[in-house]
């Protein structure tokens, strides 16, 4: 069996945020000595109740949050907020889209694909070959202020594939799509895992971590509670009563 | 070596010309500009009035192309300033929210390149609103006077590196208080320009002990001198015979702009990081 090969390792991952309130000052565990590992390849569902910590996760692994105790390691070198060699590989799709709306999907495409300094011809391909993929070839010059919360959506995730990415950070990128743009997307997800890319994907939508995921995580009020291959939550029937039947323990 | 170290800072700065094209044109779809570069068109435009006007008595005896300049001198001043710290502010505060910053660091791109992007496109935004006033005084006194009068460029360049230090300014304080109070601290800044040469003079004068007062004049000299700058533009064209030297007050203003571009990129490494 092919080895496979580790592009995300986390040790002890924390963070702690600082409330200051104007008596008193309030630490906050967003993150708990997480330890995760990413193997190229596979999807792996990320998932947690509303403040579990996963979004804190997820801009620790992108170096926008910067971690208050831990070690991340990026494609087998150590990583900290700040260093920027690493993202060259890294797509990521934030919770909420936040395009600049007087773009039009060519534009915003060609504005971050210059951020990666992609030569002029790849970057002209890149673009035909994901407008193709997501099936918005014949919107490629609309405002992205005309277009549906699905389809900016799509861009969204076009623009963190831009740089064909090892490793790409979805958080929760299932929100806002119908049913239609849902079938796509999934199709989209299992091309990538075929192309050996890794997926990380953050959500509480739980039906679709169990048809996409190859692992699971569970995270809830910053601990990691189980991680696993998709078997393993299934022992209940599904991941969500196994998520279920974990968060109440953890409760109680 | 030398080549290859050359090479590679210029790749750097085109990413700063990539970003800066984008904020240019998040500032330049602000409806707000509009409305105020209608209104400074408007004023502009009332440059015309010492020409229509046959009576002298009207605007103090002054040439109808001196008194013009003048019309155009104020107007651009004024609108520069407000369009400066307004539509910066809403730029910034469209640029740096919280997802679009997000976005923008998920990229490999150096922080400093991101500001000095952001600051960059302010500057080629508050350049083409100067650009335009400019040309519109100029368009006018060329209209009745058919003389090139190269002289009222030359004057309002100083306007144009005001500008770009008000703007300089605005980002410098929204790096320390992100909010509306980036706008009032830049007013407070300026106003506190004004008045540099009064607090010099009083300050030299006074009986302070020597290293108060050293420390004084040196707090002082930091500040910028509105005063000195537009003494610099009025006496390029030609409206009053102000005994000053333009260099070393020009000089002064692009060292505090330097100096505040670096501050202010030293301070945007922790912006926004939790």
């Amino acid at each position: 069996m092919k080895e496979r090969l580790v592009l995300v390792k986390t040790r002890q991952l924390s963070k702690q945020y600082a409330f200051q309130s104007f008596f008193k000052r309030k630490n906050v565990e967003a993150v708990k000595g997480l330890d995760l590992e990413i193997y190229d390849g596979e999807i792996f569902g990320f998932v947690g109740p509303n403040g579990a910590g996963k979004t804190t996760t997820l801009n620790m692994l992108v170096g926008i949050t910067e971690a208050t105790g831990g070690e991340i390691e990026m494609f087998g070198r150590p990583f900290k907020a700040g260093d920027i060699e690493p993202l060259r590989y890294i797509g990521y799709v934030p919770e909420t889209t936040s395009l600049p709306d007087y773009f039009t999907i060519v534009g915003i495409l060609d504005f971050y694909a210059q951020l990666f300094g992609i030569p002029k011809k790849i970057k002209r391909e890149r673009i035909g070959r994901l407008l193709d993929m997501v099936g918005l070839f014949d919107e490629r010059y609309t405002l992205i202020k005309n277009l549906s919360m699905g389809q900016r959506r799509l861009v969204d995730f076009m623009q963190a594939l831009i740089n064909d990415p090892r490793l790409v950070l979805l958080d929760e990128p299932t929100v806002y799509l119908d049913p239609v743009i849902m079938e796509r997307f999934r199709l989209i997800l299992n091309t990538l895992r075929k192309q050996g890319k890794a997926i990380l994907m953050s959500s509480h939508i739980l039906p679709e971590v169990e048809k996409l995921s190859d692992r699971v995580a569970i995270i809830h009020r910053g601990v990691l509670l189980k991680v696993g291959p998709k078997k393993d939550f299934m022992q209940h029937g599904s991941i969500e009563k196994e998520f279920l039947k974990l968060v109440k323990d953890n409760h109680s | 070596m030398l080549k290859t170290t050359i090479l590679k800072k210029l790749k750097q700065w085109r990413l700063v010309a990539v970003i800066a094209k984008d904020v240019r044109r998040s500032a330049l779809k602000e409806r707000m500009l509009y409305g105020f570069l209608l209104l400074a068109l408007l004023f502009v435009l009332m440059a015309n009035v010492p020409f229509i006007v046959k009576d002298p008595k009207v605007f103090d005896n002054q040439p109808p192309e001196v008194a013009a300049v003048q019309i155009g001198f104020v107007s651009i001043n004024i609108f520069i300033l407000l369009i400066a710290i307004f539509i910066s502010l809403t730029t910034l505060q469209n640029f740096l929210a919280k997802e679009k910053l997000a976005l923008l660091l998920s990229k490999p791109v150096w922080r400093w390149q991101i500001i000095e992007g952001i600051i960059l496109g302010l500057y080629q935004m508050i350049f083409l609103n100067w650009f335009l006033l400019t040309a519109g005084v100029w368009l006018v006194v060329f209209s009745h006077t058919k003389s090139l009068s190269f002289y009222i460029w030359q004057g309002m360049s100083v306007t144009a590196l005001l500008a770009f230090f008000y703007v300089t300014l605005v980002v410098f304080f929204y790096c320390i208080l992100p909010n509306i109070m980036a706008g009032l601290f830049t007013f407070f800044m300026l106003i506190a320009g004004f008045g540099v040469n009064f607090a010099h003079d009083m300050f030299a004068r006074g009986p302070y002990p020597f290293f108060l007062r050293k420390s004084l004049i040196l707090g002082l000299n930091v500040l910028p001198k509105i005063n000195d700058l537009w003494g610099v533009s009025m006496r390029s064209l030609k409206l009053f015979r102000i005994d000053v030297h333009p260099t070393p007050i020009i000089l002064h203003t692009i060292l505090l702009i330097i100096v505040l571009n670096i501050l202010t990129s030293f301070k945007f490494r922790r912006f926004g990081r939790t």
